[in-house]
């Protein structure tokens, strides 16, 4: 069995290098300035203290996985607020497609990553779907006090139905979340 | 790696054989009973009114990261569910009851799943009267009896009936303490570590439902009245 797996797991492994650019490096990218996310080879996971404009304190954990040049996957969940905030970049000819996830918890504590929004070739520094969502790449943005590049962000305010719980949130390409905004008059911002 | 291909060929047509055989056995469960019993699960008069979570009641609590919030009743559906097991093929009542603030956003989910059973004549079978709140991946799950009271589940001190008890300077009385039974360790069950108060514990209440809930993280949220309060 164990023969068995180790011809599954290569021909998976063929298959998933072969779609992201590995053996047609020129073919495979991500678009525009969203090609910043992927920029670098990183995987960790963490946990980052935020408060509100009303002053409350949450937490957040947070899991970042970017290989350059193929993806980029990105989740992060609330403590106290349920609040998820997903997104994730797969290559492609067209330049690749960024997905974000808002996220719904369900009675067994378990997230779901639903609705899945989606953003086809990419390209550019700002894009905005069908359903009427824009994500948008910043050079830099300023939170606490403290600059942080190339920035994520994703705008829900002018969509036909949002279907998240908030309106806008940003990510940086390096640092995981930034800030999220939601109700109009809420902004969690990520503490120093 | 090429001298492995054989056995995966082998080894994948062997797997798909079993998936179909599966599959089509699927559709047969019942062909093999002698009789298919069908049961239809209702739920008990108590797990329709235990907690008073009617739609649309809001409740004030303070967290003990100090802000407050309200929780209000913004779902309470009856569905009638269908399952099939060999031979049974059971139809069950069960409720679902979801409570939410609207900032932070927060979610309590309670269920109700239908276990009163009766026969042609009216006679009960079978009265299970599961009552299960959830919380940020901390569940209470207790057995109620007739009233609505939750029962002991054989677990030394696992819901302990307190006669009063204060919380914000308003005083309750017949207050169940419920332990959380999700992240209850039966093996290595000891009285020292549990009069520690290492587990999470929900103070409910027949009338007023949820009066104080703790998760396992530490965290918990307390009925706060004579504010906001309903």
């Amino acid at each position: 069995m164990n023969k068995c797996l180790k011809s599954a797991t290569l021909l998976a492994s063929a298959l998933t290098l072969a779609s992201c650019g590995v053996f047609n490096a020129d073919d495979e990218h991500v678009g525009g300035a969203f090609e910043k996310l992927v920029k670098k080879e990183q995987e960790w996971s963490d946990t980052i203290q935020v408060v509100d404009n009303l002053g409350i304190k949450d937490s957040y954990a947070e899991r970042l996985y970017s290989h350059k040049g193929e993806n980029f996957d990105f989740k992060a969940t609330g403590s106290i607020n349920d609040i998820f905030v997903g997104a994730r970049i797969e290559c492609g000819e067209d330049g690749g497609k960024l997905y974000i996830f808002c996220g719904n918890r369900h009675s067994n504590g378990v997230w779901f990553e639903e609705p899945e929004i989606v953003f086809k070739d990419l390209e550019g520094r700002k894009m905005t779907n069908e359903d009427g969502y824009t994500i948008r790449m910043l050079d830099s943005m300023v939170v606490n006090k403290k600059t942080y590049k190339n920035v994520l962000e994703f705008d829900a305010s002018d969509a036909k139905k949002n279907e998240c719980s908030y309106d806008k949130f940003y990510i940086a390409a390096t640092k995981g979340l930034l800030r999220i905004d939601l109700k109009d008059t809420i902004t969690i911002e990520r503490k120093r | 790696m090429r001298t492995n291909l054989p056995f995966s060929i082998f080894a994948g047509i062997a797997f798909s054989i079993s998936a179909l055989c599966l599959t089509a056995c699927e559709g047969t469960t019942t062909d093999n009973c002698d009789k298919t019993y069908k049961p239809k699960y209702k739920l008990a008069d108590c797990q329709k009114k235990v907690g008073n979570f009617k739609k649309g009641k809001t409740t004030h609590y303070v967290h003990s990261e100090g802000f407050e919030f309200d929780l209000k009743v913004v779902k309470d559906t009856t569905t009638i569910e269908h399952w099939q097991d060999f031979c049974v093929i059971a139809e069950e009542e069960d409720r679902e009851v979801l409570l939410t603030s609207d900032y932070p956003i927060m979610s309590v989910y309670v269920s109700f799943l239908g276990g009163t059973e009766k026969d042609s004549t009216g006679v009960t079978l079978g009265h299970s009267k599961p009552m299960t709140i959830s919380y940020d991946g901390t569940s209470y799950a207790v057995e109620l009896d007739s009233t609505g009271s939750p029962m002991e589940a054989g677990i030394k001190d696992d819901i302990v009936l307190l006669d009063t008890i204060t919380f914000n300077g308003v005083t309750y009385d017949s207050v169940f303490k419920i332990m959380d039974y999700s992240h209850f360790d039966a093996l290595n069950y000891q009285d020292e570590s549990f009069a520690k108060g290492e587990l999470a514990h929900l103070y409910f209440s027949k009338t007023k439902g949820i009066l104080r809930l703790e998760t396992n993280e530490g965290k918990s949220f307390t009925i706060k009245e004579g504010g906001d309060n309903e």
